[in-house]
């Protein structure tokens, strides 16, 4: 047993991050999985050279048609190994949007990773992120082969379908308060101050 | 732009009453819902943040918490508020104990059961059906149903036969498998029972499987152990008996 005073300081100090996925998986096997996973769905993929001019090697898109309500739903998604990769997939999901248009959503699948390291990638910045896919409207998938189950941890697709599909309903923006505004702040400390 | 008078003339037309210390004739830039809690009785609680041009020409910004009613046309009631229905169809026999003699027995037991349980909540048309041991329907919804003695693998494998059923068949139906509650005396352990299902409970629950047990000696009480079911009276059902299993199971391993 040590003499000194065991202070917080020591105590972080023997903290270790934790690792950012939650499980290791290829990019080709999360790929499969959100093939499979909207095939599950109802969904029916396009072939691959409808995406053969986009530099993307891991990009789908599949469309539904509703039987009720007779909408055609769309869908594009591009694969991506973790968050860091992010960046990389909304620049993607940017020039796509750009050659099909606004009326389809879009994705970019990750594998699971733990959930601290989405929210820091969404704070960063001043919620610089966030914003952007809250703006543009994509999503982020969390895609697990294993569980053959899909989350999407930010944002919505326009098909309600997918809320039966699902791991959970509703993103990460529900689990935790993320007011993304500047003086985001500011209102805390107002709101602490009361 | 809209002022201060406005911005009260149009919560008073949606029924929300707001008390905004501030002069008629600001001018109001933003308002912002900050916070919103919704209550079953049709109350809203919302935290609201109005960003205002003040007196000297800035801007500025204040939280305000209002409340108020939403009218619905349907007052909205828990489904668990609502106690579910006595049995319709005459109530089947208890047994003496709660031990299976024969794999078959525990099979026959639950089926009769389970079967029972279901046309008493209404559903219709029970056969077998291509993938599953039986399939009932009750109007445009239909239940797909697998009957497994163990949780174990061989239950893990008639899990995934209901996910490819409801690929092929959708989410407007509901899929269940169906145990014995207690499965000591067919070789599984409460211990191995409970496991199985920390470790594939949220595989099951994501792919919206539900799992029923069957109580040992009363084939009338069936308690949930994943999801709740779509259908409501299934639905209301399950959230009553849920809590009960915890209890005969508390009483299971004191008595052993």
């Amino acid at each position: 047993m040590s003499k000194g005073k065991f202070t917080t300081k020591d105590f972080l100090a023997q903290l270790r991050m934790c690792p950012q996925l939650a499980y290791e998986f290829t990019n080709e096997e999360v790929f499969e999985a959100a093939k499979k996973f909207l095939e599950y769905v109802g969904y029916q993929l396009a072939g691959q050279d409808k995406l053969a001019n986009v530099k993307e090697k891991l990009a789908f898109r599949a469309k539904r048609k509703d039987s009720k309500t007779k909408v055609v739903h769309e869908i594009i998604g591009v694969v991506r190994h973790d968050m860091t990769e992010v960046d990389d997939g909304i620049a993607s999901l940017d020039i796509l949007k750009g050659m099909f248009g606004n009326h389809i959503d879009y994705s970019i699948m990750v594998p699971p990773i733990n959930e601290r390291y989405l929210i820091d990638y969404m704070c960063k910045d001043d919620y610089k992120s966030l914003k952007k896919i809250q703006k543009e409207h994509y999503m982020i998938w969390l895609c697990n082969p294993e569980e053959k189950s899909v989350w999407s941890a930010f944002g919505a697709p326009r098909d309600q379908l997918f809320n039966e599909y699902f791991k959970h309903i509703g993103g990460i923006e529900m689990l935790f308060n993320m007011p993304f505004r500047g003086e985001a702040q500011a209102i805390q400390r107002e709101v602490l101050d009361e | 732009m809209a002022t201060v008078a406005d911005t009260r003339k149009i919560f008073e037309e949606k029924k929300l009453s707001i008390k905004l210390p501030l002069q008629d004739d600001l001018l109001v830039t933003k308002i912002d819902i900050v916070e919103r809690y919704t209550y079953y009785d049709g109350d809203i609680h919302y935290l609201i943040r109005i960003e205002y041009i003040n007196e000297k020409g800035y801007v500025a910004y204040d939280l305000f918490p209002c409340e108020g009613r939403i009218e619905r046309k349907t007052p909205l009631i828990p489904v668990s508020d609502i106690p579910p229905e006595t049995l319709r169809l005459e109530p089947l026999p208890m047994r003496d104990g709660i031990d299976f003699a024969s794999d078959e027995q525990a099979y026959d037991y639950i089926k009769m059961s389970f079967s029972h349980f279901v046309k008493d909540k209404g559903y219709e048309h029970l056969s077998e059906h291509k993938g599953c041991d039986l399939y009932c329907t009750k109007g445009s919804r239909g239940l797909f149903t697998d009957f497994i003695l163990r949780c174990d693998d061989d239950a893990l494998d008639k899990v995934k036969e209901l996910i490819e059923l409801r690929g092929e068949y959708g989410s407007s139906n509901d899929y269940a498998i169906v145990f014995p509650a207690i499965q000591e005396s067919l070789s599984v352990k409460l211990l191995f029972q409970e496991n199985w299902f920390r470790h594939n409970g949220e595989f099951l629950a994501a792919h919206r499987i539900c799992a029923f047990g069957v109580n040992n000696s009363d084939p009338n009480l069936i308690y949930p152990f994943t999801v709740y079911p779509r259908e409501k009276e299934l639905a209301r059902y399950f959230m009553f008996t849920g809590p009960q299993w915890n209890i005969l199971r508390n009483k299971y391993v004191e008595s052993r």
